[in-house]
């Protein structure tokens, strides 16, 4: 866990290199493709501490001036498989990004949905030493968290302080400078398999590149997707993407669980390929031409060609009606969607004030799937695009990249994480100069 | 077909297909709207995509990146795709041109799927490890600086450090430097061919053409115009001198002249002073300037200020005026006709001859037989009388003497 913590840590720093350097790329490492954003920081002054988080959400410090995108390969449900042909894939991704920015990138901060990422609440309780409550205090209380046993297989991606509680007052923002007897603190830690995360820094680490920050692309997509007051009052975004379905739950801007569902838009196509007997790259074709998942009668007299080129006159003369094709996608869509239904019931989605439930990622974009998810998942439910940042390409705008802004957000405004904190003195190494310091600072 | 418009439900958020969707410069990404592109008709089915292709083709390696998806291509133009309809609108199409590319493309998405149908593989979009690191060592600033400017320059140093380092080279090089500097001063645009001298009498003039000491026609490079000026100016007659080279290769010389001021008649005879004490030349006869005035005596020229003003305060007499006398080098006497003299002191001759023109206004000093009046010392004024008449006052005196007595 300290070897984690430390790493953190030091990511935390490396983008802060990258922030004083002014550049910084955006990696989004998805099944179905690659996006690389670089970002252009014009400087800390355009969001200061005091703004809070401040309007559009603080993404006006930065600029987006180089973009690319490539077909993913060697990625399945979200998790590097192949890493040479991920490693190849990121390589030109980033190279084309660097090519269109007209700079080098040397920092990268990444996200990805897989790797079975699992949300555990936890709550720390300490006892004041004066009545005040002071930074060090709130890393104390973070450090008494009880950590579940999550395995030994298993990192932690997230662990953000989600609230803090003095005595008996809870929902505080930020409890420092209050006076009480005790804080407790609640707070989300999201863990994701080891494995595939080594894979990734593994890959990033052969294309020269350093990473300075990582997070899960349903986090990312939750922070671009919701609007600010979806994130305030409660709902849930729905990344629907090629491998995996990631959901995350906000409330109060904090993300408090997070989950994703091993079926994607993939599914649907190989479901369309073996369904109608074509190559995976018509059934994708004819998915996003023709794909719908909920049939009219128009429907069943619009024949599409799926062709093939064996040479029978017969076999490559083959339609299907648009019927047929929704008949195919559908069943896949509704499973996708009533996995996510039992994975918010279980989260307990019920009991938030406000269930609103927005659906983003490349498979939002099939025809009717509003209809289909409201009759599955409640009514409040919306399709979400990315928040609109500077310097953006119109073809990078899609709910497909929802994610990739996300995390360019998450990049200029990261969210206060346990490591950002303080180490509690009594948990720096022994000999430590700092904890000598910091033993001078606090008995004089 | 999908007319109705109410029926896209999520695909009314994508950006609408056409005008409104043009990429931003530089981005040309996949075509992710999958309800974009042409709408397929029974004969008509998206064979033409020149959009597409019009967008992707001046792009060269990049284009590979964007063109990814490639199921946004359409795949199954070929001739065995298209129905009847549509190779018969577009033969050529189908047939030549666009056919074997997309061939390739559908190779290539078999190849990532593992089904290889031709040797024939497509190139791979990903740049290899080490053209990334090139690419990513090129994208450097400094790199960048020291290629772009001071590869050239130092290759040049070198260049020009290796030929310069022979000696007849280096000859060479001289030689034809002062050849070509020679040839381009040479240049009839830059040759003076005459001499001409403004604001000067004949003589000086004669004298300003003696003093320049220039063999005309000469090259306006090889004039020494300061030299000339000093030449010029050491002349006495001449107060300033200005040179230039006029257009048309004239050297034109504005002198403008000491003007006399004053005749000076010292043991070397008649000479002309001006109004600084300079002396401008000397004179045969003092009728030739009668307007001068005259002074005399030693070291005359050099209190010549004073000298200019008593003539200025002598001006009342200046019928009787004959000129002014330097006694001892430190004082003056005014000369007026009939043998007078005013001797006038050191200090302030000025005022004291305005007194005494004064006084010969109000008692007619100056019309008796009056041979000197001696001011040297003004509170102590003395006059000489002449000769006779001091015996004829004497008599007078005598006379009344004798009328007193009787």
């Amino acid at each position: 866990m300290t070897d984690l913590y430390q790493s953190q840590r030091m990511m935390r720093r490396m983008r802060q290199q990258a922030l004083d350097r002014g550049v910084i790329a955006i990696l989004d490492v998805g099944t179905f493709k690659i996006a690389c954003l670089v970002l252009r920081f014009d400087g800390e002054t355009r969001f200061r501490e005091s703004d809070g988080i401040g309007s559009l959400a603080g993404q006006a410090g930065f600029r987006v001036i180089g973009a690319a995108t490539t077909r993913s390969r060697g990625v399945a449900f979200g998790e590097i498989e192949t890493m040479n042909e991920t490693e190849r894939a990121i390589r030109t991704a980033v190279q084309a990004a660097q090519k269109m920015a007209g700079m080098r990138v040397d920092h990268v901060i990444a996200c990805f949905s897989g790797a079975h990422p699992r949300s555990y609440g936890l709550e720390g309780r300490i006892d004041l030493d004066d009545s005040v409550v002071e930074g060090g205090d709130v890393a104390r209380v973070l450090a008494a968290c009880d950590v579940p046993d999550f395995g030994h297989n298993r990192e932690v991606l997230h662990a953000q302080p989600v609230n803090f509680s003095i005595d008996h007052r809870s929902g505080l923002g930020d409890p420092r400078g209050q006076m009480g007897n005790s804080l407790s603190a609640d707070m989300h830690l999201l863990t994701v398999d080891t494995q595939p995360i080594q894979n990734l820094l593994y890959c990033i680490k052969r294309c020269d590149l350093e990473l300075a920050g990582l997070a899960s692309s349903a986090y990312a997509a939750g922070i671009s997707a919701l609007v600010e007051d979806e994130q305030e009052l409660g709902s849930a975004c729905i990344d629907l993407g090629g491998g995996t379905t990631g959901l995350s739950v906000f409330i109060k801007k904090h993300m408090i669980y997070s989950d994703a569902v091993r079926i994607g838009g993939d599914h649907v196509t190989v479901d369309i390929s073996k369904g109608l007997q074509i190559p995976l790259s018509t059934a994708e074709r004819i998915k996003t031409f023709y794909g719908g998942v909920v049939a009219t009668g128009m429907d069943d007299r619009e024949m599409i060609e799926i062709g093939g080129d064996t040479g029978d006159w017969e076999h490559d003369r083959r339609t299907v009606s648009r019927a047929e094709l929704i008949g195919i996608m559908r069943p896949r869509v509704e499973e996708i969607l009533e996995e996510v239904r039992a994975r918010l019931d279980a989260a307990g989605f019920d009991h938030l004030p406000a269930q609103q439930i927005v659906l983003t990622g490349g498979g939002s974009q099939i025809p009717g799937l509003d209809g289909l998810a409201s009759r599955i998942l409640g009514q409040q439910v919306r399709l979400g695009r990315p928040l609109r940042v500077q310097g953006l390409p119109q073809a990078a705008t899609g709910p497909a990249f929802a994610s990739s802004v996300g995390l360019a957000l998450f990049a200029a405004h990261p969210q206060d994480e346990w490591w950002d904190f303080e180490i509690p003195s009594d948990r720096y190494p022994a000999r430590s100069l700092k904890r000598a310091v910091r033993w001078f600072r606090d008995n004089w | 077909m999908r007319s109705e418009p109410g029926f896209r439900g999520a695909g009314s958020r994508t950006p609408s297909p056409g005008a409104g969707d043009v990429p931003e410069a530089g981005w040309s990404g996949p075509d992710w709207a999958p309800f974009r592109g042409p709408e397929p008709e029974e004969d008509d089915i998206w064979v033409e995509a020149p959009d597409e292709d019009a967008l992707l083709e001046p792009l060269g390696d990049n284009a590979e990146v964007w063109n990814e998806p490639d199921w946004t291509e359409p795949e199954h133009s070929g001739p065995g795709w298209a129905g009847p309809g549509a190779v018969s609108l577009e033969p050529a199409a189908a047939e030549t041109g666009r056919a074997p590319r997309r061939q390739a493309g559908r190779r290539g998405l078999r190849g990532l799927f593992g089904a290889h149908t031709s040797d024939e593989e497509r190139r791979d979009p990903a740049p290899s490890r080490l053209a990334y690191k090139m690419e990513r060592l090129w994208l450097r600033p400094g790199l960048r600086r020291l290629v772009r400017i001071g590869l050239p320059m130092a290759a040049c140093a070198m260049a020009a450090s290796w030929y310069f380092s022979d000696e007849t080279r280096r000859a060479e090089v001289a030689s034809y430097v002062v050849t070509t500097r020679d040839w381009v001063q040479q240049r009839p645009e830059f040759m003076v061919e005459m001499l001409a001298v403004d604001g000067a009498s004949p003589e000086l003039t004669q004298a300003v053409r003696e003093a320049t000491q220039v063999d005309l026609p000469l090259s306006s490079f090889d004039l020494d115009l300061d030299r000339m000026r000093a030449d010029i100016e050491a002349l006495s007659a001449v107060r300033e001198a200005q040179l230039r080279v006029r257009p048309g290769g004239v050297l034109q010389i504005e002198v403008s002249e000491r003007e006399p001021a004053l005749v000076w008649r010292s043991r070397k005879g008649l000479s002309l002073l001006d109004s600084e004490g300079v002396r401008i030349a000397g004179i045969e006869e003092r009728g030739d300037w009668p307007a001068l005035p005259l002074i005399a005596g030693d070291g005359a020229n050099d209190a010549i200020t004073e000298a200019m003003n008593l003539v200025a305060a002598a001006q009342p007499l200046q019928e009787r005026f004959r000129g002014l006398v330097r006694m001892g080098e430190r004082r003056w006497d005014v000369v007026l006709d009939r043998g007078q003299r005013i001797m006038l002191p050191e200090s302030q001759p000025a005022q004291v001859l305005e007194r005494l023109i004064a006084l010969d206004e109000a008692h007619k000093i100056l019309e008796r037989a009056v041979t000197r009046v001696d001011l040297r010392d003004p509170a102590r004024p003395t006059l000489r009388v002449a000769a006779a008449s001091i015996d004829q006052l004497r008599a007078i005196m005598a006379g009344s003497i004798q009328k007193v007595s009787e």
